[in-house]
């Protein structure tokens, strides 16, 4: 409040001085007109008024002190130096501006993104409470996150006592239809507690009543603001409305204010009541929820942990599962894809900032050494050490300010690019601007980048000695003799070699994935979702006959040579593997048995994909229910499981022990495919044939095989299948080549914008390496001088020179490969195909920087080496 | 100024800390008035035996009316000159009368040291 008092009357100055001019002369002539009262002559009078007042200047100057800010006043001095310093050598102060505008800009924009998707809590009630539950598992040693099955789910409902409440939900597409226009919405389905936990409410209507999880009584929906807007016209009588979810008539009974997202960060436009006992879903094996719960408060994490772990231990106990169970606040496990993204970002961008900062004060560094003179003076003249500190930070502050400011606008224009390039990477419907928090994380940096940029140099302009400086030789600095690596071009040269070995990686990453031996031949197949309604569809058979009758019709479309259905894409597919058993051997230990990931595909799949049939037969069109169960497996499953025997003729079974299903035998072995970025990047296949499958299936991906350009043919396949059942949707038309490219949309974000960031990085790093080695040249040129009058050759002086380059440059990319090393982790994710530690890539980037940092080198040595000795030596 | 021994007429300086209250205290009884004023009647109700600057007094109702015990305003003095005047705010006069019970509280004590130990101390 002072603070600001103080503040304000820094601007009326003037006004006030003058006022207190008036005051303090009003003191002393009414001190004087008492003391001629009392008798003194009216000189004596003067001198006695003044004598009892004091020093008038003095009394002043406290009064000065108190009144405005005498330290603010003397910043505001020197940055107005600063400043007419810095007008004065444009070309200085363009670069150093630009350099640290693209550092601050890059950050501030990266951490916009950062702080709207990741850090900004969940738009609920009390986001803090809320908790994700998952049950864990042991495969193969490796601890794993599965969907949680319903009586598990039941259980720690009714045992916890740490939980206000825990629901499930479970997430997909609905089939929306209206009038006679079926369309596919993102959806889910909630137990009606979901809404109550999040602590939300409906716009219009009301939430799910707690009965509505009812067979029967569950024909009722609750649409997002956005669904309603763009698809019911904002209608507020839509309370009460019908619609066709699935193929089944539904009320409407609410709308959801905007902003809703749930499942959080999704864009999810539809929510339907989650009926718990349905179909196979009631076995203690069957994995197919997500859950959440909001702590009682004053419930640590760790104690609701160790509540749910003596849970799963008691069913563990009770039914002989292995089923373990896993607490975290949704928050984390909500944001965790885009953490994992922003944060590679953040510590590039990091990278190019400190980078920035090592140049600008390398600039300021060689700038003060050119002024020496000068500080010495004012030293000399009573100057204080803090006052030339000072003087020489005020410069690197008014840099960082001006470069701050452009940064900001930096950061406003490159941030709807970035979040277009993003794509689906960043999660929908949550917005992200500049806003007050991003202000002042850019003032923060700013500051933080005046700092660094400007600290070494005034702290080494604060020890000048003064003596060497005003005599003005020109063979010592004030700095230390340079026998050692120079520290600023040590650190450039590491952050830069970092940043390059990253980019690398990634770019290695991307020629690997469009080089890579996929598998099957994307060229000229288009790929449809088809989702079938499922109040028409109630078994397979149904479904079996629905796309037996689709694909049979595409097939006479012309320009169609082969279609087919799967139930997951290559590449698109989710990694979760089924395990199974091997009919006549021992069933394997717990957590060790034989897993793969499970297809179900119409006969003519192999063809249409273009996956090759290595033994046996594909599947054909009598592989039906009723006759002989079959499978096919693909060459790893056959070389792992049936090692040196015949696959072809063995019978598997999809589980194991008593949630064993029917033994199936193997008839055909196919070629291994490449499934994208997952951990493990050629699986192991089993399919089934869709027409042996017992259950009815949600969504398919057709896949056709064409002749011409596949894109024109998504109208006849829509046409075809709304013939057929005007409930039905296709969505997500994408060509085969375009499903492979979408796999890797974050790998090659994060790949543009680390060459990007490493281009940048690698531009500073020249022109620090270069002034550097210009410094280093000039405060050197009288000894090169003494040198050469000596005898000593140009060749040796420049060899010796770029020597000291040399050594600083590898002493960069040792300690860059370290930082490349350390922040490896953060790429684990990203890079597909090649070890995050390639040493390949390392050793070549470093061979890269190395040479590029002698080239920079080479200009200053190479015309220190051609000075003339006389000149140097003159300037004694 | 010597820290040594005092005889009877020197005069005292102002203690660190008591002008803000000795300010305070005359703008409650005698209402506002301009700085000279202030400085004289300091000196008077002291009977001249206090030694003060009165240039000292201006960067204390700076302090002052920073910390919003008191306010200035121009106006016009017995003389018809015009002059600032000080006044007391609300906040000043809580402000004197914590101070006073500060001051009281401390005389007390300090009195109860200068009166003779019973146990017959020097």
């Amino acid at each position: 409040m002072i603070l600001l008092n103080r503040l304000l009357a820094s601007m009326r100055k003037r006004k006030l001085e003058e006022g207190l001019d008036a005051e303090l002369r009003f003191h002393l002539e009414m001190e004087t007109a008492e003391n001629v009262r009392r008798g003194m002559s009216a000189e004596d009078a003067r001198y006695a008024a003044q004598r009892s007042f004091g020093g008038v200047e003095r009394a002043k100057e406290a009064w000065r002190d108190r009144r405005f800010l005498p330290e603010l006043e003397a910043w505001v001095r020197d940055l107005r130096h600063g400043a007419r310093l810095l007008a004065r050598s444009p070309g200085f102060t363009a670069f150093a501006v630009i350099t640290l505008a693209l550092g601050i800009g890059a950050n501030t924009a990266i951490f916009t993104a950062l702080h709207a998707l990741v850090l900004r809590p969940l738009p609920y009630g009390d986001p803090e409470g809320l908790a994700a539950i998952w049950e864990t598992a042991v495969f193969r040693g490796q601890p794993t996150w599965m969907s949680v099955s319903a009586p598990n789910l039941l259980d720690w409902r009714e045992h916890n006592q740490v939980f206000e409440g825990i629901a499930a939900f479970s997430s997909g597409g609905v089939n929306l239809t209206q009038e006679h226009d079926t369309l596919r919405v993102p959806a889910a389905r909630v137990e009606p507690d979901v809404f109550r936990i999040l602590r939300v409410s409906p716009s219009l209507g009301r939430m799910f009543l707690r009965d509505e999880n009812e067979p029967g009584r569950d024909r009722v929906a609750i649409l997002s603001y956005g669904l309603w807007q763009t698809r019911f016209g904002a209608d507020p009588n839509v309370i009460g409305r019908r619609i066709g979810v699935n193929g089944a008539a539904h009320l409407v009974v609410g709308v959801m204010p905007r902003g809703f997202q749930f499942p959080p960060r999704t864009a999810t436009e539809l929510w339907t009541p989650l009926v718990l006992d349905e179909r196979a879903g009631s076995a203690r094996g069957s994995h197919w929820l997500a859950v959440i719960a909001r702590l009682k408060p004053g419930v640590s994490w760790t104690a609701a942990q160790s509540n749910l772990d003596g849970i799963a231990r008691r069913i563990a106990q009770q039914y002989g599962r292995p089923d373990g169970a896993s607490v975290e606040p949704l928050h984390g496990e909500a944001v965790r894809a885009t953490a994992e993204m922003l944060s590679v970002l953040s510590g590039a961008v990091g990278f190019v900032l400190l980078l920035a900062c090592a140049n600008v004060a390398h600039l300021i560094l060689a700038r003060t050494a050119g002024r020496r003179r000068e500080l010495a003076l004012r030293i000399a003249m009573g100057a204080g050490r803090w006052r030339i500190v000072r003087l020489i930070l005020a410069e690197s502050v008014a840099v960082a300010a001006v470069g701050g400011a452009a940064g900001l606008l930096a950061a406003r224009l490159s941030l709807s690019a970035l979040l277009r390039a993003a794509g689906d990477r960043f999660p929908a419907g949550v917005p992200v601007s500049i806003d007050g928090a991003t202000l002042w994380f850019c003032a923060l940096v700013t500051l933080a980048s005046a700092m660094l940029a400007g600290l070494i140099p005034a702290l080494r302009a604060g020890q000048l000695d003064l003596t060497t400086a005003l005599k003005g030789a020109a063979g010592s600095t004030g700095a230390a003799p340079r026998r050692r690596p120079s520290l600023l071009m040590v650190c450039e040269i590491a952050l830069a070699l970092a940043l390059v070995i990253g980019a690398s990686l990634l770019v290695k990453s991307l020629k690997n994935l469009s080089q890579a031996d996929l598998g099957f031949r994307p060229e000229r197949v288009l790929t449809v979702k088809a989702a079938l309604p499922q109040a028409h569809f109630q078994t397979g058979a149904q479904t079996a006959a629905f796309y037996d009758r689709l694909l049979a019709d595409l097939r006479v479309v012309p320009g169609v040579s082969r279609a087919a259905a799967i139930t997951l894409l290559p590449v698109e597919s989710e990694d979760i593997r089924s395990v199974f058993s091997i009919e006549g051997r021992d069933p394997a230990a717990p957590g060790n048995e034989p897993g793969a990931l499970v297809r179900i595909v119409s006969p003519e799949y192999f063809e249409a994909i273009g996956i090759p049939l290595l033994r046996g037969r594909c599947f054909q069109e009598a592989d039906v229910r009723s006759g002989r169960l079959v499978t096919v497996i693909n060459r790893r499953v056959a070389e792992s499981y049936f090692p040196n025997q015949d696959a072809v003729g063995q019978s598997i079974a999809l589980g194991v022990g008593d949630g064993r299903d029917a033994w199936m035998t193997v008839v055909g072995v196919v070629g291994d495919h490449w499934n994208g970025g997952q951990s493990d990047p050629v699986p192991m296949m089993i399919y089934t044939p869709l027409r042996q499958f017992q259950w009815p299936l949600g969504t398919m991906s057709l896949v056709l095989r064409t002749s011409g350009e596949p894109e024109a043919l998504a109208g006849a396949a829509r046409r075809i299948a709304r013939q057929l059942d005007p409930n039905a949707a296709l969505f997500q038309v994408r060509t085969m080549m375009r499903v492979v490219s979408d796999s890797a949309t974050g790998t090659r974000l994060l790949s543009r914008l680390l060459t990007l960031f490493a281009a940048l990085a690698l531009v500073l790093a020249v022109v620090g390496v270069y002034g550097v080695m210009s410094c280093l040249v000039s405060q050197r040129a009288h000894e090169v001088g003494v040198r050469m009058a000596l005898g000593s050759s140009r060749g040796r002086v420049l060899a010796q020179l770029l020597g000291r380059g040399l050594l600083n440059a590898v002493a960069g990319s040792i300690v860059g490969c370290g930082c490349a090393i350390m922040a490896s982790r953060g790429l684990q994710k990203f890079v597909i195909g090649v070890p995050v530690i390639d040493l390949w890539t390392y050793l070549l980037s470093s061979l890269a920087i190395v040479a590029v940092a002698l080239l920079a080198s080479f200009l200053p040595a190479w015309r220190a080496s051609r000075a003339d000795p006389l000149v140097a030596l003159r300037n004694e | 100024m010597s820290t040594g021994e005092r005889t009877q007429n020197s005069k005292a300086d102002v203690p660190q800390g008591t002008l803000d209250l000795l300010v305070l205290k005359t703008l409650e009884t005698m209402g506002p008035m301009h700085g000279w004023g202030i400085a004289r009647r300091i000196e008077q109700v002291s009977e001249d035996a206090l030694h003060m600057n009165q240039g000292t007094l201006y960067p204390a109702m700076v302090r002052l009316e920073q910390q919003g015990w008191i306010k200035s305003r121009w106006g016009v003095s017995d003389n018809n000159r015009r002059a600032r005047f000080y006044v007391l705010t609300a906040k000043g006069r809580r402000q004197v009368s914590a101070e006073e019970r500060k001051w009281e509280r401390v005389a007390a004590i300090v009195a109860r040291f200068r009166q003779p130990s019973p146990e017959g101390g020097q």
